[in-house]
């Protein structure tokens, strides 16, 4: 191959002036396979055993085995975004599979392919409100409860453009209808909520936070996780205009953070939203295809006129998330959402048993998570969280006396362990 | 190549949707733990039995494309064969847990990241990296983001970044997305920056200039010390989009050309497999006057001591925590990015080590020369390294491309950069041997010097025929129930939607 093409050796063809080159060490050792895999195996198992009661906007559930194995397929996984589509339909089908299960949950008609968390499927909706908005302010409402990751990733998004970000309140873990009555004006254009909380309460005013917005003729963004969205009311019915979230509680199981952008929103803003769309198509055979459409929006076409800067998503945990959203089916689903509901309320009641322990905190539903009051206890939260991990299990600390606690079918078989832990470190 | 893909359907579609199949409705909220008003009523899913999805997987599965399936010379998207130890390594069951657990429980997961921090760092020739970043577009924003925060915090009043027209489209998004306006620069003779040009675009407006190197036809920008020279004069920083690293590994580092502020696309340079459009992830790296604007938490490690390791990867007597730079930006994403991935780069870098990554990069450059020697087309420009964009001059690139897939190859990314007629980029990169590449000649050859007629006619041996993505665009039908209501949106009438490819 050298002689083809005229070179003695490979060096030859890097034109790199001298001055830049780097001729150096980096001083990375080359490894077997065997070593690399031993050197991580052992690397992982210095992070402590613990039992996990961790939540807070990343889910743990068991994720079937049919995901892991047919997601592993190699046509899946080390194909490309699908820029030929006669080649590509398979990925194809399957994200127009995952965009149309998210259209059944939220009741919205246009979901995209993903984006990357939910976070920055929030910072995306601010910027859509802007977009479709424009002319009626520059105000993003969102709760002052809110997981800092989502408040400071939204403020990046919006630092380029005209929007600030405000607070309302919060009364009881929910929505301060009052309070966010008064903080609603003409310079509203998007007004987000979530269900359930970050604290995990279910929201119970959706529709009245919904009028508020409407009013304004602002945007009623709304916040929620897949699972839960197999049993709440459909966002669309309560007057959702976008719905943002995490899709990978189903598809991914922990994973350090790694999650994937749910986004859906309403036809009437179709041209605007940001992302990949895959759509129905024909071929010459006049059979029905798919193929990604409206690129138009997009990057590589649109420039500095694109909706949104994003390429590369999170497609394949996508495929992940259909996958285990079909393996599930509605039955399935709407079981598993309402176990959560079922093992969270469990879960509080028998922690509220203990003497100077309170659960939940906050007199609302609870969906997977709930927060814990010690402050009656002789020990504030942080020392409770770590007399708990000696004893084996990780639960969040928040604020000085509060603890908070997710149950979901790959913890509960530690609850009775965690209770009595919980007992003997408030004792 | 003689090549047919699977193709499963009848004579309306193929393979049925899950929703064509069979469906149940069920009430979610009859006997639900939740009251009534908080509930839906109605829930409609697929519902097939374990069997029948795996089919249906498999099936989507026969009727896509991957590197494993063959030739994907995607130019710009550096589509390597993914090790499938690397898969192993990352499915860990310890490392599979909450990012909120406190640093001393999570000492593994901090080790790998501070570990990956400084090989990155060292490979980019940079003094610190995020990673953060969920995706190439991500640390784009990230980056851009850093820049502003340092402009800002030295009160310099900046309004501007310049964009190469060669760029890759998220360049442009990004820098307007960060609120800057986005002055886009012309490309030279010799397909490189035009540095008279560039001249007259800086000014003190300039925030940043974002470039790739080599560029989006694999041109060394051989004037690097200069174009630093005159941004930094202009008191403006210099941005390295990552997309084309593979070609510099262990041979140039962004950071001794002058860079300030870099991104690394894992799932490009470091072989994490792409999986149809994602997860990336994209690390930034900047030099040390920038590090205290980078996203938070960020990880540092230390010695028995007590004292800060800044180059520490690889030992085992260190203890590793997470901390807020001191003029942090943030966060850019939800919670530290995309584990699974990062994990698969380290265990990537640390198999193929200094020599494996020269390696890759004396491969990657000799592969894309060599296969450029083999085209009956012209290829303008040189002497490039990874990649090169050959042009199908009076043909239409789109066609040959459908053409190609009927050789058993994936073609490369067409009609872009705009500035080559017709290109079509290539970027073989090295894992392909040269009987895989005197194939991927012949079908490049063949396709493009096909008639008329046969190009129209193609591709016909995928699963699907030529897509008439006009009319999709036209008619969007985004989902199965868009499909029953047959509701199209026609006084929303768009431009043809061109099938090109740019990635980030």
């Amino acid at each position: 191959m050298l002689d083809a093409v005229g070179v003695d050796s490979e060096a030859e063809l890097f034109d790199i002036p001298d001055e830049v080159a780097f001729d150096g060490e980096l001083g990375i050792e080359q490894r077997s396979e065997r070593a690399v895999v031993s050197e991580l195996q052992e690397t992982f198992a210095q992070n402590d055993d613990l039992v996990e009661f961790l939540g807070r906007g990343h889910y743990s559930h068991y994720v079937p085995s049919l995901v892991d194995n047919l997601s592993a397929r190699s046509e899946f996984l080390t194909s490309y975004t699908q820029y030929q589509p006669e080649i590509t339909q398979g990925f194809l089908q399957a994200l127009f599979e995952y965009q149309s299960i998210l259209t059944e949950l939220t009741g919205l008609p246009v979901a995209n392919a993903s984006m990357y968390d939910a976070a920055t499927a929030l910072g995306e909706a601010a910027l859509l409100a802007e977009r479709v908005r424009a002319a009626s302010g520059s105000t993003v409402l969102v709760p002052e409860a809110l997981r800092e990751g989502k408040r400071e990733t939204l403020a990046n998004y919006v630092d380029g453009s005209q929007l600030t970000v405000e607070t309302y309140p919060y009364e009881e873990g929910t929505v301060d209808t009052d309070a966010l009555a008064d903080a609603v004006d003409d310079d509203t254009v998007l007004l987000y909520a979530e269900t359930p909380t970050v604290a995990g309460a279910v929201e119970p005013a959706l529709e009245t936070v919904a009028d508020l917005a409407d009013d304004t003729d602002a945007l009623f963004a709304y916040g929620s996780d897949i699972v839960a969205l197999g049993l709440l009311e459909e966002p669309a019915a309560v007057g959702a205009d976008v719905v943002v979230g995490e899709a990978a509680s189903l598809g991914l199981p922990a994973a350090d953070g790694m999650g994937t952008g749910l986004f859906a929103c309403r036809d009437d803003f179709l041209r605007q939203v940001p992302g990949r769309l895959v759509g129905a198509a024909e071929d010459e055979s006049s059979r029905r295809a798919f193929t990604l459409t409206l690129q138009t929006r997009e990057q590589h076409i649109r420039k500095e006129r694109a909706t949104s800067n994003i390429c590369t998503n999170q497609a394949w945990v996508a495929l992940r998330t259909a996958m285990h959203a079909a393996t599930l089916g509605a039955d399935g689903l709407a079981d598993l959402a309402d176990s959560s509901v079922r093992r969270a309320h469990g879960l509080a009641a028998e922690i509220d048993e203990i003497d100077g322990v309170a659960a939940p905190v906050h007199d609302r539903h609870h969906f997977r998570e709930f927060q814990v009051s010690v402050a009656d206890a002789p020990v504030d939260a942080s020392e409770t969280a770590a007399g708990l991990r000696d004893h084996g299990y990780a639960v969040h600390t928040v604020g000085d006396q509060r603890l908070q606690v997710c149950v979901t079918e790959t913890n509960e078989h530690a609850t009775d362990g965690l209770v009595a832990a919980l007992q003997e470190v408030t004792a | 190549m003689r090549y047919d893909q699977a193709r499963y359907g009848d004579e309306d579609r193929y393979q049925p949707l899950l929703s064509e199949k069979d469906s149940t409705t069920v009430d979610p909220g009859a006997g639900s733990a939740l009251p009534d008003e908080l509930t839906r009523d109605s829930l409609e899913l697929p519902s097939l039995s374990e069997p029948e999805l795996a089919r249906h997987y498999t099936r989507l599965s026969q009727m896509n494309w991957g590197v494993e399936s063959g030739s994907y010379p995607l130019g710009s998207c550096t589509m390597k064969y993914n090790p499938k130890f690397t898969e192993e390594v990352a499915a860990d069951e310890n490392a599979a847990i909450h990012p909120d657990r406190p640093d001393e429980t999570s000492q593994g997961n901090l080790k790998l990241r501070y570990d990956l921090q400084r090989y990155l760092a060292d490979i980019g020739g940079m003094s610190e990296v995020t990673l953060q970043p969920p995706a190439g577009a991500a640390g784009e924003f990230t980056g851009i983001t850093v820049a502003k925060a340092y402009h800002s915090f030295h009160d310099n009043d900046k309004s501007e970044v310049i964009v190469p027209a060669s760029a890759h489209g998220t360049n442009f998004a990004t820098a307007a997305m960060a609120g800057y306006d986005v002055v886009e620069l012309p490309s030279g003779e010799d397909g490189r920056v035009d540095f008279e040009a560039l001249e007259a675009a800086v000014s003190e407006d300039t925030a940043a200039l974002m470039l790739t190197n080599p560029n989006t036809v694999g041109l060394f920008e051989r004037d690097i010390v200069d174009i630093a020279e005159l941004v930094h004069d202009a008191g403006g920083l210099l941005y390295y989009d990552g997309a084309n690293l593979n070609a510099l590994l262990g041979r140039g580092r962004p950071g001794d050309m002058g860079f300030d502020i870099m991104h690394y696309n894992v799932h490009k340079t470091f072989a994490t497999p792409h999986g149809g459009g994602g997860p990336g992830a994209g690390p930034v790296g900047v030099v040390s006057e920038l590090a205290e604007f980078l996203p938070t938490p960020h990880v540092r490690a230390r010695n028995e001591d007590g004292e800060i390791i800044t180059d520490g990867a690889n030992r085992a007597d260190l203890t590793y925590e997470r901390y807020e730079p001191p003029e942090s930006i943030g966060k850019v994403h939800g919670f530290d990015g995309n584990w699974l991935v990062l994990a698969k780069a380290y265990a990537y870098i640390a198999r193929l080590g200094d020599e494996g990554l020269r390696d890759a990069s004396a491969k990657a450059t000799l592969n894309a020369n060599y296969l450029a020697e083999q085209l009956e087309m012209e290829v303008p420009y040189g002497p490039f390294h990874h990649e090169f964009a050959a042009t199908a001059g009076e043909t239409d690139a789109a066609d040959v491309a459908k053409r190609m897939l009927d050789f058993g190859v994936h073609p490369p990314t067409t009609k872009w950069p705009e500035f080559v007629p017709e290109a079509m980029l290539t970027e073989p990169t090295e894992v392909e041997g040269q009987t895989e590449l005197d194939d991927l000649a012949a079908a490049f050859n063949a396709a493009v010097g096909d008639d008329e007629e046969a190009l129209a006619a193609a591709p016909s041996r995928t699963a699907a025929s030529r897509i008439d993505q006009v009319s999709a665009a036209r008619d969007p039908q985004l989902s199965w129930h868009a499909l029953d209501d047959n509701v199209g949106t026609d006084s929303e009438r768009t431009a043809a939607d061109e099938p090109v490819a740019g990635d980030d």
